[in-house]
């Protein structure tokens, strides 16, 4: 059984088709990213994994069951998403907004018993944000205010787990933290991870596999080593690109090349001369 | 271990003690005082008063200031909460039914009604209602053109509006002949004078609107750390959106066929709450009930009782008190 299954997917805003008949699987307990250039279409596609959007052709499955055969509350049992950020007009403390998570778990009423409070807690515990825990949402960093975010999304205690480039404006610590944070949540509690990411890097290094979207279209999947290919990158982002070998990790290593090192402004600058 | 949580039951109830007991005071001291009695130790005479139905003072305080109580209590508590929804569905501090000029089409709807001298109850509520709802609709239309800036075009959109509905009002009163003049013009700044005990039953109206809005006080909570964020939480954002809103207008709607143009109260007290009690609108919503019914008895009280030369209308004390905070806030908003 598969945990997402998308089968022909179309979807159209406002006259304007964003994704193009995309299909794609995501195993269970997989770490999923999604790479692609900015417009792509990446967001549109986890909004129509969570059913925020409706898509308007094909059909989407999630662990074995047809999406719209879930009533909302079910879906919010079973799929949390972490959006690029929360509104703070009106600052919440950080432990009434992860307690948020346990919403589609409470009865008519929404009063938490005892154990809404302990999973709100652990949630806290493991995001290492319980000593933030009487601060306002206002009063947080970027980084503490993501992990808050995931606080929330774990308390909702999903089977999977959807982000949307969590670690965007997130400085090089915080974002390996971040990552290492959801490769955790694999790992131990099960979590299947599929997330939006710029950071071609980061995303070799922790993907199980990865999609590449371009123009609403999928353009490749498969694991890091398949989808990181010199000629594929180069034709979706538009740029050329330095590929080698992470001498660490073993994993492909992706960089863009300013105009001025290839060859084309190698001559002009011989003619310069 | 520390419990970093808000705890909602202990908390609900020591706030609707703590303000129904406010509350409770301020209807006893409005219902004693008046302008042939400005002493607070009036309170005794009215509490002596009990026993003797047959005086002048237990007409007076039973027949006349009871009923006005009473509807200044309902009224602020309306607008108070309707104030609170607002704000969630607008997500904007600043929002209130007077200043977005849903109370103003509200008066156009409710004016069009009285001098058509069709009858107050459906006839004149549902044309406030119609008048309101087609304000709200494009005040909601011109503000969600603009991306950037959202909120002030919101506020922008609003106070024309507002404009617009004084203008038609007094197209609309200079045309008319009508006999009832003097008293439709009191009844515009907001007037709590003709509240008499048969206006009573239309709170029957009001009450299942609070239930409503107080049912839905948890998903308002997720609504506003975002749209896209609740909706992934199981909320049905669409139609809790659509239920509040219409609910809000539906019952300041009543209100200002009740008492006129009363502004500035869903401002003062939800903001004076969410400073105190935080935002969570479990306890929000009751507090802005009690708070709001508190202010406007308060008020009415002043109304009454400063000038020696009859009396004003309430809706100037409340615009002179939350005038200024809205300035102030717009103010401290840009700094």
């Amino acid at each position: 059984m598969k945990a997402v299954f998308a089968d022909n997917i179309s979807l159209s805003y406002g006259g304007k088709q964003v994704l193009h008949n995309l299909s794609l699987t995501i195993n269970r307990e997989e770490f999923f990213i999604i790479i692609g250039p900015n417009g792509a279409g990446k967001s549109t596609l986890l909004k129509a994994l969570t059913a925020t959007e409706k898509i308007n052709a094909g059909s989407i499955s999630l662990f074995g069951r047809p999406q719209n055969g879930y009533s909302r509350r079910e879906m919010a049992q079973l799929a949390a998403l972490v959006p690029q950020g929360l509104d703070t007009n009106f600052p919440f403390r950080v432990a009434d907004t992860v307690l948020m998570g346990r919403s589609p778990h409470l009865g008519l009423l929404g009063i938490e018993q005892e154990e809404d409070y302990q999973i709100a807690r652990q949630a806290m515990q493991v995001t290492d944000t319980a000593q933030l825990a009487d601060r306002t949402l206002d009063q947080l960093s970027g980084g503490e205010r993501q992990r808050v975010i995931i606080a929330r999304a774990i308390c909702q205690q999903p089977s999977i787990l959807f982000l949307d480039e969590p670690t965007a404006a997130l400085d090089l610590a915080h974002q390996v933290r971040i990552m290492d944070l959801l490769e955790n949540l694999r790992r131990e509690r099960k979590i299947t991870i599929c997330m939006i990411s710029h950071d071609i890097n980061l995303a070799a290094m922790y993907a199980d596999r990865l999609l590449l979207m371009k123009d609403g279209r999928v353009v490749a999947t498969g694991n890091p080593d398949q989808v990181l290919e010199e000629k594929l990158l180069e034709e979706s982002y538009g740029c050329r690109l330095l590929i080698d070998k992470n001498p660490v990790s073993g994993t492909r290593r992706v960089l863009p090349l300013p105009a001025k090192f290839t060859d084309t402004a190698g001559k002009s600058r011989k003619k310069m001369r | 271990m520390e419990q970093p949580f808000t705890r909602i039951g202990k908390r609900l109830t020591a706030i609707c003690l703590l303000l129904g007991l406010l509350l409770a005071a301020a209807m006893l001291l409005g219902t004693a005082m008046g302008s042939s009695s400005r002493n607070p130790l009036a309170v005794i005479d009215l509490l002596r008063s009990l026993g003797h139905p047959d005086t002048t003072q237990f007409t007076i305080v039973w027949k006349i200031r009871l009923p006005r109580v009473l509807l200044a209590a309902m009224a602020g508590a309306t607008l108070s909460l309707g104030g609170l929804v607002f704000q969630v569905l607008l997500r904007n501090p600043l929002a209130e039914p007077y200043i977005l000029g849903i109370s103003g089409g509200a008066a156009v709807g409710a004016i069009s009604g009285m001098l058509l001298g069709i009858p107050f109850f459906p006839g004149v509520t549902t044309s406030a209602f119609a008048g309101s709802m087609a304000t709200l609709a494009i005040v909601m239309l011109l503000a969600s053109g603009a991306k950037a800036g959202g909120k002030d075009s919101l506020l922008l959109a609003g106070v024309m509006m507002n404009a617009f509905a004084g203008a038609v009002i007094m197209f609309l009163i200079s045309m008319s002949q009508s006999s009832q003049l003097h008293h439709i013009l009191f009844w515009l700044m907001g007037d709590l004078s003709m509240a008499d005990a048969a206006r009573i039953p239309l709170f029957a109206l009001i009450l299942p609107c609070y239930l409503v809005i107080f049912m839905l006080a948890r998903p308002m909570n997720v609504l506003l750390t975002g749209r896209e964020a609740a909706a992934s939480l199981g909320v049905n954002v669409q139609k809790i959106s659509l239920i509040l809103l219409v609910t809000a207008t539906f019952m300041v709607s009543v209100v200002v066929c009740l008492s006129g143009l009363v502004g500035f109260v869903g401002l003062v007290i939800p903001h004076i709450l969410r400073l105190t009690i935080g935002p969570d609108h479990r306890l929000l919503v009751p507090a802005s009930l009690l708070g709001g019914a508190t202010y406007l008895v308060f008020c009415d009280l002043l109304a009454r009782t400063l000038s020696t030369n009859g009396e004003l209308p309430v809706g100037i004390i409340t615009a002179m008190i939350g005038a200024p905070l809205f300035i102030f806030l717009l103010w401290r908003a840009r700094q």
